[in-house]
């Protein structure tokens, strides 16, 4: 297999599916199938695992014959920030209140920008800290508190 | 008849005109147009962030709310497009001609003639769906499961051939859908299915979690990195520069026209949304037009028609998803959740036991429309203006509404981990080119297929011709097996076929949402 077939979208998509598939097939496999006048609870995602491996495996095939296009490289710092944010403000919004969590989420998310300016960062956390307060505690009786401790 | 429209108009204005619902549709457009005009949020999370909004207020009010934020946005979406050459969902292809008009110093024709071709499309289109979804739900009322089950297979079938990029992988993103729809326990054994133990999701996963991952969070991790600088000066769209000449108004009345009748017809498909109704507006605008050569460098014809095209189809595709229940696109699979969860469902006799939710909504579909119509001419320089926001702040805002619209749905911390596992799960899916709308289509209809599939078989004690039996399910399956034919054959057939020019930030962002 050449190197260009490792980073082509059809290959690893391809792959994936199967590994999806399988594991589809491996999950119902416990579920039961019935028959096909009583069908199971298995029966169904069964069939749909057998189509996921079919398709899985002829978008490899053809990655393999004809490659579509190389994969884009992740950009890292994006993607990790902000998926560091969302899990700070799940943490902290029920054990220190709105206020922290969403400071955390707006500061943290805010430098997966390349060019973060830290003062309007900070005002912009605290007006929508301001903001939800007023809707969704307020006006849509959200039950959250400001800042707990 | 007239009579009759008449009394159900006024029975619709009742509903439509009070006054909380009146605001709630001008809160829907208006926000709709706002995230429809701002780049880096698709309009599937903007309807999925206020989807808990709809909780806290009556099933008509939420439903008027959700529908204006869904039209609203498609007509904002072409500002982005013309300005900043953004490929939004429905906009992607005005992108084409709208940006080099908007270089050539005539971007402000192009969004007052895109605002006339989105008045036109979307009055023919409220006027079909009027007229066409009450005798549609009649004839849907004989329908059994087999047909359901018939409908449900076209409707996949056409999401997943209709979205952009290989239809392979679409057919994985639907099945995926479907796979994930079941998660939960199964109502006829009382097994729970694909739950790994996890108590919370005995009862499934949330639409409006998925769908802000998907949509949301992926859209933001992939942009969240780009610096976007807008390439025109607001103070250049005067309000002289909005009136077409002579030679642009002729070129653009017969396209408008020609993309309503494509939208108003393809909308009534299941599984046909606006996407690719603006696609098909702009590939007949190429094929009839005297000098194709024209399009891609600012062509009138195909920044209209497109626009047309998308709002037509955006409001008659409400007749297969009121009468039938089958989402024309993931934004009508949203608003069909929301629907479930006040107890309604969507289906043949919709109208006739919620008559004053149908007709309200029309009727305020009449009222968004000329609220928009307001927005984009008169105000048309505030829109532009805000293209200038620096995308730096306004993807911290929004993800602070997700994360809290997330959260608010069922008061857990855990719904917000799982939208952030569907934002990879969205960001892994575009790296690899497989379009997410499929998946969302896939998981309203997934559970229906299953149900629809058991009872069949049940009544033909296990016979599966029963579906080729029937006459309707069969021509219906017949037209699925037909449109996966041809996708066959085009993507064997002729590998030739002119692909979408992407180009612009459209390169930088991946795929544009479908």
């Amino acid at each position: 297999m050449s190197p260009a077939a490792l980073r082509d979208t059809d290959v690893i998509g391809g792959v994936l599916t199967v590994g999806v598939a399988a594991g589809v097939l491996i999950e119902s496999s416990g579920y039961g199938y019935g028959t096909v006048l009583r069908m199971g609870p298995g029966y169904f995602p069964t069939v749909l695992g057998i189509l996921l491996l079919g398709l899985g495996l002829a978008l490899t095939a053809r990655g393999l014959q004809r490659q579509s296009e190389p994969i884009a490289l992740p950009q890292l710092r994006p993607v990790v920030l902000i998926a560091a944010a969302i899990i700070l403000f799940a943490v902290t919004l029920t054990t220190f209140g709105l206020a922290p969590a969403i400071m955390l989420l707006v500061v943290v998310s805010a430098y997966a920008s390349p060019v973060p300016r830290p003062l309007v960062i900070g005002l912009l956390g605290v007006g929508l800290t301001v903001f939800a307060y007023v809707v969704f505690v307020r006006l849509l009786s959200l039950h959250l508190d400001l800042l707990r401790w | 008849m007239t009579v009759e429209i008449i009394d159900h108009l006024m029975l619709g204005w009742r509903e439509a005109g009070t006054w909380q619902n009146l605001s709630y549709c001008f809160l829907g457009v208006t926000l709709g147009n706002l995230l429809g005009v701002l780049p880096g949020v698709g309009s599937v999370a903007a309807v999925s962030i206020l989807l808990p909004v709809t909780y806290h207020v009556p099933p008509a009010t939420g439903l008027i709310m959700l529908a204006g934020l869904y039209y609203g946005a498609v007509y904002g979406a072409v500002t982005g497009a013309i300005l900043l050459n953004i490929p939004h969902t429905v906009s992607a292809i005005e992108c084409l001609d709208g940006y080099p008009m908007a270089r050539q110093g005539r971007a402000g024709v192009a969004l007052f003639m895109t605002t006339m071709a989105s008045l036109c499309g979307s009055t023919v289109g409220i006027v079909v769906l009027a007229l066409f979804a009450p005798p549609l739900a009649a004839v849907a009322l004989t329908f059994r499961s087999p047909e359901y089950f018939a409908l449900v297979v076209l409707g996949m079938t056409g999401a997943a051939v209709l979205a952009r990029g290989s239809p392979i992988k679409s057919f994985v993103s639907v099945i995926i859908g479907m796979l994930i729809g079941l998660a939960g326990i199964d109502v006829t054994s009382g097994v729970a299915r694909f739950t790994f133990g996890f108590t919370n999701l005995l009862d499934g996963i949330g639409i409006g979690v998925i769908a802000m991952g998907l949509f949301g969070v992926s859209e933001i991790m992939i942009n969240a990195g780009i610096v976007m600088s807008p390439a025109i000066q607001p103070s250049s769209i005067s309000w002289r520069s909005l009136l077409p000449t002579r030679e642009e108004w002729s070129l653009s009345w017969r396209a408008i026209l020609r993309g309503t009748g494509i939208g108003a017809g393809l909308g009534l498909l299941p599984g046909a949304g606006p996407v690719l109704a603006s696609i098909m507006g702009y590939a007949i605008e190429k094929q009839v037009a005297r000098d194709p050569g024209r399009f891609g460098h600012g062509a009138i014809e195909g920044v209209v028609a497109p626009e047309a095209a998308a709002n037509a189809a955006c409001q008659t595709g409400f007749v297969p998803t009121l009468t039938l229940g089958i989402p024309a696109d993931p934004i009508m699979a949203v608003m069909l959740a929301a629907l479930t969860v006040k107890g309604i469902s969507a289906g043949p006799d919709f109208i006739t036991t919620h008559p004053d939710l149908f007709w309200g909504l029309v009727v305020s579909f009449i009222i968004g429309n000329v609220l928009l119509v307001i927005w984009h001419v008169p105000f048309i320089g505030l829109w532009v203006r805000l293209l200038t926001i620096p995308f730096q702040l306004l993807f911290p805002a929004v993800l602070v509404f997700m994360c809290i619209g997330v959260y608010s749905i069922q008061q857990s911390p855990m719904d917000v981990l799982m939208m952030l596992i569907f934002g990879g799960v969205g960001y892994v899916m575009r790296l690899l080119r497989f379009a997410p709308a499929p998946l969302l289509i896939g998981l309203v209809l997934g559970p229906a297929m299953e149900q629809h599939l058991r009872r069949s078989l049940i009544v033909s004690h296990g016979d599966p011709m029963i579906f080729l039996q029937r006459p309707v399910s069969a021509t219906i399956l017949a037209a699925a097996a037909a449109v996966l034919l041809w996708t066959l054959y085009k993507s064997f057939g002729s590998v030739a076929a002119p692909k979408p020019v992407e180009h612009g930030v459209s390169q930088k962002t991946g795929q544009p949402n479908e």
